[in-house]
């Protein structure tokens, strides 16, 4: 074969073959392998889990009148045993309910890691595309700042981001948005530079319709397992790093119940009654298990190769 | 290399430059004046405006941006707002104090992990390596915060080993240099294991076996050396995330070094000492991420500059 | 033209010296043994350097253990060179690292022994056999690229073979290391020795693992494929230094090749292999000259070489059975041009069919090129 077959058989190769793979495998196929691995099924029944106590947890915190149930203090109940009668996981050192504390936690924590994750993608996924797109100057500067803040550490940030703020969720919001951006800004970027040749081979064929149309068109059923994986990763990120915020006093502000929170005072109580601390703690530890091993679950389906670190 | 150093080097202090000016600037904008911080202050009978002219906040924010570096940079850092101590003398301390729970740690991490981590691929799928995956899954799903509640529950509450929390004796070091270590030790547990397992299976170590080395000198030799550049590439990363991790720490276990001071003194709005402590810390990120990329090419001599052919 | 006839460019002398060295060791009477369990070859009456007696090595397989190594037995003579050529996967490896005990955690040593001047390796303890490793019995490695290990100087790798099996000082470690370099033709050894092994070309850098192999002074050398992954005018260069070094030290050497140009450059005796056993043994110029084994005949007719005037080089039809599917009759017979009923019912035994030559063959045909 001489280099002029190859020069002609190339640019027919429909783009669509080549750039996504989502057209060509169905969805019982793609779910296969992550029914197969039993480690991704377990986290995402632990995250659907979580899912629906966040959903409790959210409509006694804002349906009028329900918020009583966790913020209702029975003097006379304190520091309760787990299994007590009418307080399954106990009540704290107020004589609040444990159970609809740590909901209400739950609730607070993964908002927080949706909201930090949808804020992250918006501004990865635009200022990526740019960069991928525009090239040149503007890719050189953003993929600078790209370098700088991916992998920044996000407790620093949160701290000097809550010193210019004040303590409270939207510094920790705005913080953990401030790093996770870039990774998301990462894989666009490459992804758009990846099919940017591609499309323009199929703009000049399509009769002018503009390339980012285009890429835009190929960019997004490419992007959304990899989305999934990635939000996934980053809401248990978030999870963590609003859980030790509030841990050292840096987080959600009482009265917005927050589990870091629950552990920090639950610290006082280690000697006689371990549970107060250590029941919201294992809620963020499940919570975070199911994110990551649900994002390892997605990450074999969608993107073998996609790096955490 | 001396070029890649160089380039290097003029980006690390673009970057501190920018990340410098962006926390300068951003302490202006935290709520509350920082002249009204002072005037407010108990110990000084001192106006508003006299504040803000001794601070030189009426002067433009550049000018006054480069009298701050200029005064930074000449050691000249003035005294905390709150104590009214020489900001010099506090980073002096605390720096000690970070150093050494820091240097407990990497070494923790680093130390334990490389022997263990190749003890565990030589005995692949034996009890041992497997008992060692186990503690670096747990030791990777454990927010730091949950783990030193754990651990207090465990070594100060039960058994009454070791100090809740402090600085006082050597004591008091361990706690915190064990939750601080904890992530980056599963960490490298997992790629010194997955980086010796791979060198095992390489063309050279049956060289070695046919040359007729010892097991030992095969495995605490030549795949131990060769086992290192994951880990050394991830050692800057690894600083990175001490680094954050450092804030909820010694935080967690007032641990008087410079996280500790920072995130006290967001909380009490102790600007200047803020404003110093985050632009270092910064500083110090940055830093590690260069050193990082530098150690990622010294690492690895197929990589160093100058192969011969 | 002659040159260009063959590939390894051989030096008229580097030929005359060799046919010179294999008349003396051929001088002996040679004794043929067969046997039912398998074939036993011993090559002359002096008693050889190492006997290689029904060896089977056989890896564990899920169902049954399967034979990589089936039955093997050759002798290698004091300052013999002898050849093994086979298709890669025929067990010519295999029979190297098991001569080595250095086959895989999956495999084992089944059956036979190996006795090495009078000592049976096989039943030698781990330590007693790391002490004859890289001191009496070395062994080169086809990849130069990444037999070497990167992280070290080539002299720290050498001088490390030297303290493991001789309590020298280090300065005196690193001059035998200089020295050895310095005899394979590396120019200033001294200072290489501080060089890693990326900073070598392919060529030097065999000739730095067999400086590795011979520092030691062994009486016994395997080569496996050494001069494969080199290129042309470089594997002639190896190639004669194995045979200068046979004839400077005395030297014996088992040469593991798929090439028979090499083989036919520098070996004394020759053994084919396919599917795991011997099919056909002997001198090298009886082979070449009147090979019996129809494989034998299909590896000459498809050498480049020998079929100057042909258009198409001769390949042998089908591939080899799987070690899972091993025939019960001749393993060749499936390939075989000279297939007859008998082949495929019954398993040929190798037998000498004139002296010093033997072959595993119910049906052998002159050979015509």
């Amino acid at each position: 074969m001489s280099a002029g077959d190859l020069a002609t058989i190339n640019p027919q190769l429909p783009p669509e073959a080549t750039v996504t793979t989502a057209p060509s495998r169905t969805w019982g196929d793609r779910l296969a392998p992550f029914l197969a691995n039993k480690l991704a099924v377990i986290g995402a029944i632990l995250t659907s889990f979580f899912l629906i106590v966040a959903c409790i947890g959210a409509a006694i915190m804002y349906v009028p009148g329900w918020n009583d149930l966790y913020i209702d203090q029975r003097l006379r109940e304190t520091l309760l045993r787990p299994l007590s009668p009418g307080f399954p996981l106990g009540t704290d050192q107020f004589g609040r309910d444990m159970m609809w504390r740590i909901a209400a936690g739950t609730a607070v924590s993964l908002f927080t890691g949706v909201a930090v994750t949808v804020i992250s993608m918006f501004f990865g996924m635009i200022l990526g595309a740019i960069a991928g797109y525009k090239g040149g100057i503007i890719d050189r500067l953003i993929s600078a700042i790209i370098d700088l803040v991916w992998g920044f550490p996000v407790i620093l940030v949160a701290v000097i981001l809550v010193g210019m703020l004040k303590p409270g969720l939207t510094a920790v919001i705005l913080a953990v948005s401030l790093v996770n951006w870039a990774g998301f800004a990462r894989i666009v970027r490459a992804q758009v530079i990846s099919l940017k040749e591609r499309a323009f081979v199929e703009a000049a064929r399509a009769l002018g319709v503009p390339s980012w149309k285009i890429i835009l068109r190929h960019l997004i059923p490419n992007m959304l397992g990899t989305s999934l994986v990635m939000a996934s990763y980053y809401i248990a990120v978030t999870v963590i790093a609003e859980a030790g915020l509030a841990f050292i006093g840096l987080g959600a502000q009482p009265p917005t119940p927050s589990l870091g929170q629950m552990i920090s005072e639950g610290r006082n109580f280690l000697y006689a009654n371990p549970w107060v601390a250590i029941l919201p703690g294992a809620t963020i530890a499940l919570i975070v298990l199911g994110l990551n091993t649900l994002g390892d679950g997605l990450r074999d389906i969608f993107d073998p190769h996609l790096r955490r670190w | 290399m001396a070029r890649t150093i160089a380039y290097r080097g003029f980006y690390a202090v673009l970057l501190l430059v920018a990340s410098s000016f962006i926390v300068f600037y951003g302490m202006r904008l935290a709520p509350g004046d920082v002249a009204d911080v002072i005037a407010s202050h108990p110990t000084g009978q001192l106006t508003v405006e006299r504040v803000r002219e001794d601070l030189g906040l009426n002067n433009p924010l550049l000018v006054q941006y480069a009298h701050y570096m200029g005064d930074l940079l000449t050691g000249d850092l003035g005294i905390s707002l709150i104590t009214g101590e020489p900001i010099a003398e506090i980073l002096r301390t605390s720096s000690i104090y970070t150093l050494k729970l820091a240097a407990l740690a990497a070494l923790l991490s680093i130390g334990l992990a490389i022997p263990l981590g190749i003890l565990a691929a030589a005995k692949r799928n034996s009890l041992f390596d497997q008992a060692t995956m186990l503690v670096a899954v747990i030791g990777m799903g454990i927010p730091n915060f949950f783990l030193a509640v754990l651990l207090i529950q465990l070594f100060t509450v039960r058994l009454g080993w070791l100090p809740v929390a402090g600085y006082e004796t050597p004591k008091h070091i361990i706690m915190p240099a064990l939750v601080l270590a904890a992530e980056a030790l599963a960490i490298n547990l997992r790629v010194v294991r997955s980086s010796a397992l791979e060198e095992l299976s390489r063309d050279y170590v049956r060289t070695l076996k046919a040359k007729g080395m010892t097991n030992s000198r095969i495995l605490w030799v030549h795949v131990l050396r060769n086992s290192l550049p994951p880990v050394i590439a991830l050692a800057g990363i690894m600083m990175r995330t001490l680094l954050g991790y450092t804030l909820i720490v010694e935080t967690i276990f007032r641990w008087p070094g410079l996280g500790y001071q920072l995130v006290n003194a967001v909380l009490k709005r102790d600007y200047t000492l803020a404003q110093t402590l985050a632009i270092l810390l910064t500083a110090a990120v940055i830093l590690f991420n260069t050193i990082a990329d530098l150690l990622q090419q010294w690492a690895d001599p197929r990589t160093r500059g100058g192969s011969g052919h | 033209m002659a040159r260009g006839f063959w590939p390894f460019g051989p030096s008229a002398t580097t030929r005359d010296r060799r046919y010179g060295a294999t008349a003396t060791t051929r001088n002996g009477r040679h004794v043929l043994v067969l046997d039912c369990g398998g074939d036993v070859m011993t090559a002359s009456g002096a008693a050889p350097l190492l006997e290689v007696r029904d060896l089977v090595t056989s890896i564990k397989g899920r169902k049954q253990d399967l034979h990589a190594v089936d039955h093997v037995s050759f002798d290698v003579g004091k300052g013999e060179i002898f050849g093994v050529v086979g298709e890669s996967g025929c067990g010519k490896s295999m029979t190297a690292l098991s001569i080595l005990r250095l086959i895989p955690a999956n495999a084992a040593i089944t059956n036979g022994s190996i006795q090495f001047s009078g000592t049976d390796l096989t039943r030698l303890s781990n330590g007693e056999m790391r002490k004859i490793r890289g001191n009496r019995i070395s062994m080169v490695f086809q990849e130069p690229m990444t037999a070497l290990d990167p992280s070290f100087t080539v002299g720290t790798q050498i001088t490390e073979v030297i303290h493991a099996h001789s309590k020298v000082s280090k300065d005196e470690a690193r001059e035998r290391a200089a020295r050895m370099l310095d005899r394979l033709g590396i120019t200033n050894a001294a200072s290489r020795l501080d060089s890693y092994p990326h900073q070598f070309s392919g060529g030097m850098r065999q000739r730095v693992m067999m400086a590795l192999a011979l520092v030691m002074n062994p009486e016994l050398l395997i080569a496996d494929e050494p001069t494969t992954a080199l290129d042309v005018t470089i594997q002639a260069q190896i190639l004669d230094l194995i045979a200068e070094l046979r004839r400077d030290m005395g030297l014996s050497v088992l040469l593991i090749t798929h090439n028979l140009g090499v083989v036919h450059e520098v070996a004394d005796r020759v053994a084919v292999m396919y599917a795991g056993e011997i099919v056909e043994i002997g001198p090298v110029q009886q082979i070449f000259s009147n090979p019996q084994h129809p494989y034998t005949q299909g590896l000459l007719r498809s050498m480049p070489y020998l079929t100057e005037r042909q258009d198409r080089l001769y390949v042998i039809p089908g591939r080899v059975p799987e070690l899972r599917a091993m025939p019960t009759g001749c393993r060749f017979a499936a390939r075989c041009r000279n297939r007859i009923d008998i082949c495929t019912q019954q398993h040929p035994l190798l037998e000498e069919n004139e002296p010093r030559h033997a072959l595993r063959c119910f049906n052998p045909m002159p050979y015509v090129d």
